[in-house]
């Protein structure tokens, strides 16, 4: 599908990705449905606090430097945003940088919901310039500005005009989308449609997407081995680096969902290359996708040396430590492409892979293929086994764990290990997306597995002393009975 | 303009009444709104309350009608329907309140009606009307409280002289109220009363639904469940007293005296409980006299708050601990008779050490008020400084005080950087807690 960027509006993932929030089947036939089209979507009868796509923008936006962003919101909408502002603060000064981006409201109250409150979006903008003096003004939208029809557009094209700085709306109502991964597609679209201009020159860069740049100086390094240099987004840039990342070489990612729009946008709009392939998670991860970009740059010896040196230092360890882990049954909860990526990491170490439950799943990215890590893990899988597509519901994730009952949890979103921990099931909250990331890391993350594994008090204990709110109803049913039939 | 959210020290009342529910045991929330209200309300006030995190059925684990744009367009009554009933099936609850969001508000979802449908159920059901832009999460509290005052508490019920419930500290906007309410419960019951604080350590649902049959509510604050407690008044006919947060003994013992009085109990009796207390506190407190005088404990303070911890605290530190208070800025938003109420909390002190008294909801101005409350600078020959000074705030005053270079302890909302169990800064235990902690920071390094 091509992206169009002379529209303040994108498709949601739905329409552009076949994304859907409910299946249940087998991971061989998630991959057979996702390359035939075929999949259906699924609601469900019960549901549970998940996310959307305005606090999914807020979070990963607000990861540029120097910026100020408008909520066009009720308070509540913004009350995140001190804890998303500290902890970009952090990963700025980790590096020693300085982060001055702040993250407003305009506070909507009764009155601005019947008769609206573009005065006060527009107050609010020329305000926040005065103020902050950011390099640019992002105004995200929300579900009582998007009820009430609010000309958000028009506010923006008009105070844009006035100042000296991009002024740009971020579509992003919470009630849009069932899939509130669309929210990084809404930061990239704003980003790709008004930030980022047409290549001045060919840089010696490679653009690579992904979230807190934890593994940052390592992955410097990799690619100063292969002669490149890498820039990392968004998090620590700035608006005037975004504007060449039309000049990078290549893009590159740690997660597919998150990289879709940006990586297929600079590819179709300023012919930027887009590695597609599987993600750079344990061993066979990192060596195809290090492998497609020595290919695509033309540095094929370079990659294939350092695949050698690092081979070396580390698959030896690695055999090691697999003979501890061997035999484990995992369970794992996560986004569309970690989940499936990381269990293609827990084969590798010779664990087994009891359950995936995927939080939402893309049928297919931007450039129309469908995920190849799906495909990878079906073909290599050593049998076929049960997933779902589980819209970080609880209630089925408790429900999994209690028929399943792994050795181990594994999760990559706030706020849900703590339930299997509650239910007495070791869990990792993979906060970090480098965790299992290239050799090094592979390795740190079977070591981090077999600490957990060693000491389970904290979870025994606790389980065995508070109650769960679920029924015992629930707990003889199905994980997935309370789908409905695919529309 | 309206005034714009900058560092936000409230969710909105939605998030209000999910964490008043989520202090409450066995009472579910059915959240009828879009899917992220709940989770980043959830975030904010988990990690803003000293991580208090989900509890029985909350973050994650809370049922909500995640309500999209079909809905938005064709109406969200189907939808709720279907959720109540499905959450009655898995979720293992005494009480069922479904609270909603803005954008059911906006589209005029017909909650009552959907209710009737379920009029038959053994297990009651209440809604509780809680949109963003009604009110913050301390309205929530007020909102919801009321909500279950009216639909929930036993009506008719006989008046027992010697009950009484607890109104004012928000669960959640108080990082400390189960420490807080279990102290005051503690003080009052040697009083000899029964007390409800109906989230306090070991109440269940049945002390709400019985709490119609006291003769007083307590509402310790001048702000929060003042409009509850009205709500109460009216419905089961139990007046309220409003009486301040106390914190330390003068306060603590203080706030005996007078609710000994509007009960009408023997003064005698309460006079025996404040001495004795006092007794038992000041024999900790003689400890500190100490290390205070030998490295000259004494501060200058700044304090940074909502309406019941700024003046609470800022006396403490005036009347117990001796030190000068400057600055104080209360946090909220009040109206001019809140805001009346509050400003008389700042009189009547032993130390006569009143602090310069502001009220500014917006973060960025608490520097901007330091040139009021302490001459500046003008190249004097000699100039006295501001200076030793202890910034007592949220984790919002942290840039501050590493600019001014200062300790700072948090104690109003949000309390990121600690971890709350079940410390109280409230009663005679709060009083000793609060200076072991205020002390503690200054002697880290020793």
């Amino acid at each position: 599908m091509t992206i169009d960027l002379n529209s303040t509006t994108f498709g949601k993932r739905e329409e552009r990705l076949g994304s859907v929030v409910g299946y249940v089947g087998t991971i061989k036939d998630l991959a057979s449905q996702s390359r035939c089209g075929s999949l259906k979507d699924r609601g469900r009868c019960f549901s549970q606090s998940s996310s959307c796509d305005a606090g999914c923008v807020l979070g990963y936006i607000s990861h540029i430097r120097d910026i100020a962003i408008i909520n066009h919101a009720p308070s509540g909408c913004t009350a995140g945003a001190s804890s998303v502002i500290t902890n970009q603060t952090q990963l700025a000064s980790k590096r020693g940088l300085s982060y001055n981006t702040v993250i407003l409201g305009t506070d909507m109250n009764e009155s601005d919901t019947i008769f609206g409150a573009a005065g006060t979006l527009r107050d609010t903008i020329l305000e926040t310039y005065n103020r902050y003096k950011p390099a640019a003004i992002f105004v995200t939208t929300s579900c009582v500005s998007g009820i009430i029809g609010e000309d958000v557009d028009s506010v923006i094209a008009e105070t844009g005009e006035e100042l000296p700085i991009p002024v740009v709306p971020i579509h992003c109502e919470g009630f849009k989308s069932k899939v509130w991964a669309t929210g990084f597609d809404a930061a990239d679209h704003a980003i790709l449609s008004r930030i980022v201009a047409p290549p001045r020159k060919k840089g010696n860069f490679i653009n690579f997407k992904n979230f807190n740049e934890s593994a940052r100086d390592d992955i410097v390094e990799m690619f100063r081995a292969i002669g490149v240099d890498v820039f990392m987004i968004y998090s620590n840039t700035t608006l005037e680096e975004l504007s060449h990342i039309s000049e990078a070489l290549a893009t590159i990612s740690i997660c597919g969902t998150l990289a879709s729009y940006l990586g297929n946008g600079l590819e179709q709009q300023h012919g930027v290359p887009y590695i597609k392939t599987i993600n750079p998670l344990g061993v066979a991860g990192f060596e195809t996708w290090f492998r497609d970009i020595g290919r695509v740059i033309g540095k094929e010896a370079e990659a294939e040396a350092y695949i050698e040196r690092e081979r070396a230092l580390y698959l030896p360890k690695l055999e090691e430590v697999k003979a501890k882990l061997k035999g484990l049954r995992v369970v794992l909860g996560m986004g569309s492409s970690f989940a499936f990526q990381v269990a293609r990491v827990i084969q590798e170490l010779g664990m087994e892979v009891a359950y995936i439950a995927s939080w939402h799943y893309d049928s297919r990215y931007d450039d129309g293929s469908p995920p190849p890590h799906v495909q990878y893990l079906a073909e290599h899988s050593p049998r076929d086994f049960n997933i779902s597509v589980a819209d970080q519901q609880n209630f089925e994730i408790l429900n999994i764990l209690n028929q399943y009952k792994p050795d181990l949890y594994l999760a990559r979103h706030p706020g849900t290990t703590v339930w299997a921990v509650k239910q007495g099931v070791p869990s990792i909250f993979m906060a970090d997306e480098y965790m299992s990331f290239g050799y090094k890391r592979t390795l740190s993350f079977a070591y981090t597995i077999l600490d957990r594994i060693t000491n389970r008090s904290f979870e025994k204990n606790l389980s065995s002393r508070i109650k769960l709110p679920y029924t015992d109803w629930w707990y003889r049913q199905e994980s997935a009975s309370l789908y409905q039939e695919a529309k | 303009m309206n005034k714009f959210v900058d560092r936000p020290r409230f969710s909105c009342a939605l998030g209000g009444a999910l964490f008043t529910l989520r202090a409450l045991a066995r009472a579910i929330p059915i959240i009828h709104a879009s899917a992220g209200c709940g989770y980043n309300l959830y975030t904010t006030g988990n990690a803003g309350a000293g991580y208090l995190g989900g509890g029985y059925c909350g973050g994650t684990g809370w049922s909500s009608s995640n309500v999209v744009e079909r809905e938005i367009v064709f109406g969200g009554t189907d939808r709720l329907s279907e959720q109540i009933r499905s959450t009655l099936e898995l979720i293992d609850g005494d009480l069922f309140v479904v609270v909603t969001g803005c954008m059911v508000e906006m589209i005029g979802d017909d909650i009552s009606a959907v209710l009737d449908e379920f009029a038959g159920e053994e297990v009651p059901i209440v809604a509780v009307s809680t949109p963003s832009f009604k009110g913050n999460s301390y309205d929530g509290y007020d909102m919801l409280l009321g909500g279950l005052f009216s639909d929930y508490v036993r009506q008719g019920v006989e008046k027992r002289a010697d009950v009484v419930n607890l109104l004012g500290l928000v669960p959640g906007q108080d990082a400390f109220y189960k420490g807080n309410l279990g102290e005051i419960k503690r003080l009052l019951e040697r009083l000899g009363l029964r007390v409800n604080t109906f989230f306090g350590e070991g109440e269940t649902l049945e002390n709400l639904k019985n709490s119609s049959e006291a003769s007083l509510n307590i509402v310790l604050s001048d702000v929060y469940g003042v409009k509850a407690a009205d709500v109460f008044e009216k419905t089961h006919g139990t007046p309220y007293i409003s009486l301040p947060l106390p914190v330390g003994a003068a306060q603590t013992s203080q706030f005996l005296l007078e609710a000994a009085d509007a009960l009408r109990l023997s003064r005698e009796a309460a006079e025996r409980v404040v001495a004795d207390e006092e007794a038992r506190y000041y024999d900790y407190i003689e400890r500190i006299a100490d290390i205070y005088n030998d490295v000259d404990l004494q501060r200058y303070a700044v304090v940074v708050g909502d309406a019941n911890y700024a003046p609470a605290i800022s006396r403490f530190v005036a009347d117990e601990l001796g030190w000068l208070p400057r600055l104080t800025v209360v946090t909220d938003e009040l109206d001019g008779e809140e805001t009346r109420r509050i400003e008389k909390r700042f009189t009547g002190w032993e130390s006569d050490a009143y602090p310069l008294v502001k009220f500014d909801t917006d973060t960025s101005s608490i520097q901007r008020y330091f040139q009021d409350a302490w001459e500046p600078s003008g190249n004097e020959r000699y100039y006295d400084s501001f200076s030793p000074l202890f910034l007592i705030g949220s984790v919002f005053e942290r840039d501050l005080a590493a600019k001014l270079g200062v300790p700072l302890l948090t104690v109003s909302f949000p309390v990121t950087n600690r971890i709350v169990l079940n410390q109280s800064y409230a009663g005679y235990k709060g009083g000793l807690g609060l200076a072991s902690d205020l002390l503690s920071t200054l002697i880290a390094g020793r």
